[in-house]
């Protein structure tokens, strides 16, 4: 099914909330719009402006604090969002739901661009992390009157700046989040002056801690893994003994297999590499779990030589499937083939999708 | 290549001369002439025009652009000097009354000044006397003051209020037009104008603290119009047309923003790279003659050059294609077209120009055909006469195709259906119904696994039917016997009745371990006990070996489950997990000890295949004769109602949180997915309604007393009360009663 969204520009992220039934996008026309699922059809149903430049990340919140959505951008803000609903009584007697989205929070703190947000795990409270482009990391929390309040200071957690967080969902666990960011030093950010450091790791795990009833950040577990990530992933558990973190980089996906035992410690048990028959031309962008944790979502980009010596970039997305243990690529929606499906499906006039 | 100078004051104002080989920097104790060394790209101060003595902060400087001898630098006290490097000759101007913001040379010899004093002025610089030739007087402050570059009578005035005025030189005192932009009644502060600047073709850029940048069209001298709005992210305090790519624009930021942005005004969204590295605002930059470098200045003291080349390409490092399951495995995903990177754009502009340079309709799409500064001299010609082709002709056209140009999402439905027809959730939302109803009949759930086709389950049941059962013979014979130390499997004493097992006490249970303590002696095991218990290790795992020998061959056992070659990678993990090999058992307790562990890890095994509903109902069928570890049993409960309630199975979640395992999730009235109080005291170990430490139980949202009988509560805030209060509530309202902003009203 297409939904046009008529969104002006790029489309960076969209997210489904909790319960499936709507999702939200953000673009670079520094909108966000939300759709409704209504009789098996997608319908949009609120639109606004949110920020002064392109939107990088959309996140909804665990529904147990309302119908939240945090929104991320290029002009170092963070914004969340929550949906009112009003009953409003028409002149005729009929009652009438008007929703309105408004900003409750505008987070400015920093001299940097945001990467990405996120919300931690329900049980421990409404918790959100921002990640700056300069590797800094700030968690706020909600105590009382839904105020987002800092909680201590920021903490550096990739030298050459961050790319994607994602927490530790998984219930009876400490806080911890998983960072992932830049392999090497980006021009933009040149104000960090370093030692030479050789072979930079770009993913670990962060845990919160409170000593002293003072907040801090612990690095537990770094990983192997020396390329620019472009985007991490946590699993759900679901009550596994181990824990599944995703990882996209240019060199293709990695599934890492970790154990967490004593609380604090990680035990790495066993790295897949996903995408060995296609190398070295394919690109890995964004990753999605579902909520089983046993099919991924990777949308990737490879490159391939045609006939007059000239690369040709396809974009696709690849289902990975786990059979057995074993991560089996399942199916590949090219680019090509859903624009055909969806002209299909639309009847589509000749004006819009491939000018 | 980058070069800073650290000047030591605070720079207000940098200006390059046409031919690109000296800078004039004006700041608040400086005016200095930096030598550019085109072969090693050096800055090099020149020469100091600052007398000694005088007082004077320059707030402006400006080349003239056809006379690079000649130089205007203005003060921020109202008067300004003409320099003339070569002659070394200064004249002085004191003609305004306050600040002058901005000046402009209209040629070789005339130039235009504004002020704070609301006079726009006209100098003649041949003229003896340093008195302008005629002034205008206005009702505002001006801003900015620019010629037009092409129709050199024309200029533009810029006022405080927001309001631009465009006179023609020759008619003197008449502006020929003007537009207000912001409106005069506005607040002054957010929509002053602070920087103008033209291009080759009559378009205007105005940049204001608004944080909006308007691109403005002058057509036939009289009528302006609106173009598009540029949305930066603060306001701007310096903007600039690029001259090779008149297209492009770059902008520094006024307030909070420490970069220079570049901007193609045909994506109008996208910030194209950024030149950062200062550590204050930046009040000035000037590119080079092929716009290569940039110098920005800055009043951190310092003076920068920087290779665009090398700036920040905010859309080659941005989150791009993003995708997105939700629980029914439904997908969503991006379709548009493809944004191209930097370098590919240059091969597509590259071959175009080889081709013909006519339209591009067989790329992606005409908009992203942003030509970057990247390109050699060789391509200057070329460049140059496209972007005429462009600023002609695709002007209209863009604007068109970036309506139709598609940015979609793209829905799949339950997307593993479309590869894998074998696993719809439906059915497995059925089986968990059908295991809630058969909770206690191991045989009769391994048949319902059976039918939703997942043979390893139903064996897996099988084998905890074994287990379970083996372990409850020997349970029978030596009832009072269990003590196990560093056992994680905890074992329940157990009586016939199982069903009272739960209710007693743990002081109950203390007892008993002492009286093991004293009773605790070794039986030997009869062959009869060992028979039983190698029953279940005896008939599976024989059956497995000899598959495992003879590859080939599918054995089908007497529940007819079909045993196929590629299963059989489970079936060694699960003998694995469950025969402790090489375990010499001696003692009936280590033999329970060893069953019950077995069961443990049978059931972490199947919930580590992701099979967490299996594993969940088997312990819940397994909880009345086995005690599991705390930690493992919450997490499963906790983590199976999640799944239930994100698929909206809320009923379903009560009745398996009744079913539990963890005696905290039976006893609370209601399925609390979250562990903790949700009190102040955030303590983790209430059992039930009521909070041991702060003391709180459930208390209605309303009329803040305990409630007794029903509890109606929401499903998502957890918020609630009694049964009464919350019909009357929600027959007016839709929010949560108790103001944590859930709407309820919702489901």
């Amino acid at each position: 099914m297409l939904i046009e969204t008529s969104h002006q520009d790029i489309i960076h992220d969209i997210a489904f909330n909790f319960d499936g039934n709507r999702f939200a996008t953000a673009s670079s026309d520094q909108t966000m719009r939300v759709y409704n699922k209504v009789n098996g059809k997608w319908e949009k149903s609120a639109e606004c402006k949110c920020h002064d430049g392109p939107i990088w990340k959309i996140r909804w919140a665990d529904p147990k604090f309302g119908s939240l959505i945090a929104t991320c951008s290029q002009d170092k803000g963070v914004c969340v969002w929550e949906e009112k609903k009003y009953l409003q009584e028409s002149p005729s007697g009929q009652k009438q739901i008007i929703i309105q989205w408004k900003q409750r929070i505008l987070i400015l703190e920093s001299k940097e661009a945001v990467a990405d947000i996120q919300f931690g795990s329900k049980s421990n409270g409404l918790l959100l992390a921002i990640a700056y482009v300069d590797g800094k990391l700030q968690i706020h929390r909600v105590y009382e009157q839904n105020q987002f309040i800092k909680e201590g200071e920021d903490i550096q957690i990739m030298v050459y700046g961050l790319r994607a967080i994602s927490w530790n969902h998984a219930p009876l666990e400490r806080e911890m989040l998983v960072a992932a960011g830049n392999a090497e030093q980006q021009k933009y950010l040149s104000k960090i002056k370093m030692d030479h450091f050789n072979g930079v790791k770009t993913m670990a795990i962060w845990m919160l801690e409170y000593e002293n009833q003072k907040f801090g950040m612990k690095k537990i577990y770094e990983f192997d893994e020396e390329k620019t990530i472009n985007d991490v992933q946590w699993a759900n558990q679901h009550g596994k003994s181990f824990h599944l973190i995703a990882s996209a980089s240019a060199e293709g996906v990695k599934i890492w297999q970790i154990k967490i035992v004593y609380e604090t410690q990680v035990e790495k048990m066993k790295v897949f590499n996903i995408n060995r028959e296609t190398k070295p031309n394919y690109h890995a962008y964004r990753l999605s779990w579902n909520i089983l944790a046993n099919l991924l979502a990777v949308s990737c980009e490879s490159k391939k030589m045609d006939e007059n010596q000239a690369f040709i970039t396809s974009r696709e997305v690849r289902i990975y499937q786990n059979q057995n243990g074993s991560w089996v690529a399942k199916g590949i929606i090219q680019e090509a083939n859903f624009i055909r499906d969806s002209m299909y499906l639309q009847n589509f006039t000749s004006s819009g999708l491939i000018s | 290549m980058d070069q800073e100078l650290d000047l030591q004051t605070s720079i207000s104002s940098i200006d390059i001369d046409q031919q690109g080989r000296n800078l004039v920097v004006g700041g608040r104790e400086i005016l200095k002439i930096i030598d550019l060394d085109q072969m090693n790209k050096k800055m090099n101060i020149k020469q100091n025009m600052r007398r000694q003595g005088t007082k004077l902060a320059i707030g402006y400087v400006e080349f003239n652009r056809k006379k690079p001898t000649l130089l205007l630098a203005a003060s921020v006290q109202g008067q300004f000097q003409v320099w003339d490097i070569d002659k070394q000759k200064e004249t002085v101007y004191r003609n305004h009354q306050a600040a002058i913001h901005r000046m402009n040379w209209h040629n070789e010899n005339c130039f235009i000044s504004g002020g704070q004093d609301y006079a726009i002025n006209y100098y003649d610089y041949r003229q003896s006397t340093a008195q302008p030739i005629f002034t205008l007087q206005r009702n505002e402050a001006i801003r900015d003051i620019k010629f037009n570059i092409t129709r050199d009578n024309y200029f533009m005035a810029a006022s405080d209020t927001g309001q631009l005025e465009y006179f023609d030189i020759r008619k003197q005192l008449e502006n020929v037009t003007e537009i207000n932009l912001r409106g005069r009644k506005q607040d002054p502060f957010t929509n002053l104008i602070i920087c103008l600047d033209w291009t080759k073709d009559n378009v205007l850029a105005s940049g204001s603290n608004d944080k909006e940048i308007k691109i403005l069209q002058v057509e036939n001298h009289t009528d302006i119009r609106e173009k598009g709005i540029i949305q930066h992210i603060d306001g701007s305090s310096h903007i600039k047309w690029h001259v090779q790519n008149n297209s492009l624009l770059s902008v520094s930021s006024l307030n909070r923003d420490i970069s220079v942005t570049t901007y193609d005004i045909r994506t109008p969204f996208r910030p194209m790279h950024i030149v950062k590295g200062h550590n204050d605002i930046i009040t000035s930059f000037v590119f080079n003659q092929d716009e290569q470098y940039v110098f920005t200045g800055s009043k951190d003291k310092y003076l920068r050059m920087q290779s665009v080349r090398q700036a920040y390409q905010v859309y080659n490092n941005c989150p791009i294609f993003p995708v997105s399951f939700n629980q029914y495995n439904d997908l969503l995903m991006k379709l548009e077209s493809p944004f191209p990177s930097q370098y590919e754009l240059e091969k597509i502009n590259h071959y175009e120009m080889n081709l013909q340079p006519i339209q591009k309709q067989s790329s992606n799409d005409g908009i992203y055909k942003a030509k970057t500064q990247n390109q050699s001299q060789n391509n200057f010609n070329q460049n140059s006469w496209q972007d005429i082709l462009k600023a002609t002709s695709v002007s209209p056209q863009n604007s068109q195709i970036q309506k139709n140009n598609v940015r979609s999402i793209f829905y799949i439905e339950a997307i593993d259906q479309k590869f894998d027809p074998k696993i719809p959730f439906d059915e497995e939302l059925k089986y968990f119904q059908k295991n809630y109803n058969s909770k206690k009949d191991f045989s009769y759930n391994s048949n319902v696994a059976l039918q939703i086709d997942k043979p390893e389950i139903a064996h897996y049941w099988k084998a905890l039917e074994h287990l379970i059962n083996d372990f409850k013979k020997l349970s029978k014979d030596c009832s009072p016997n269990i003590f196990m130390q560093n056992c994680p499997v905890q074992l329940p004493n157990k009586g016939n009745d199982q069903s009272d097992d739960d209710q007693k006490s743990p002081l109950e249970q203390m007892t008993q371990v002492t009286k093991n303590n004293r009773q605790h002696e070794k039986k030997q095991l009869d062959s009869q006990d060992l028979q039983k218990l190698y029953k279940y290790f005896e008939k599976y795992p024989a059956a497995f070996r000899q598959e495992l020998d003879s590859k080939n061959i599918i054995i089908e056992d007497q529940n007819h489950l079909k045993i196929h070659m590629e299963r059989i990678p489970y079936y060694k993990n699960l003998l694995r997990t469950m025969t402790p090999i090489g375990y010499l058992l001696t003692d009936k307790q280590h033999m329970m000890q060893v069953i019950s562990n077995s069961i443990l890890q049978l059931i972490q095994h199947v919930i580590d295949q992701g099979e967490l509903p299996s594993g969940f109902w088997m312990s819940a069928c397994a909880k009345n004769y086995v005690q599991f570890p705390d930690l493992n049993a919450k997490k499963w409960t906790q983590s199976y109602i999640e799944l239930l309630v994100a698929f909206g199975k809320h009923t379903l979640a009560m009745k398996a949180a009744l079913e539990s395992p963890v005696e905290q999730f039976r006893t609370s009235n209601k399925y609390v997915t979250n562990y903790k109080c949700l009190g102040p005291c955030k303590n983790s170990q209430i059992t039930g309604a009521f909070c041991n430490i702060c003391k709180t139980d459930f208390i209605c949202a309303i009329c803040f007393k305990p409630v007794r009988g029903l509890y109606l509560w929401c499903q998502n805030c957890m918020h609630g009360g009694h049964m009464k209060e919350m019909k009357d509530w929600f027959k007016n309202n839709t929010s949560c009663p108790l103001g944590c902003g859930h709407n309820c009203f919702d489901k």
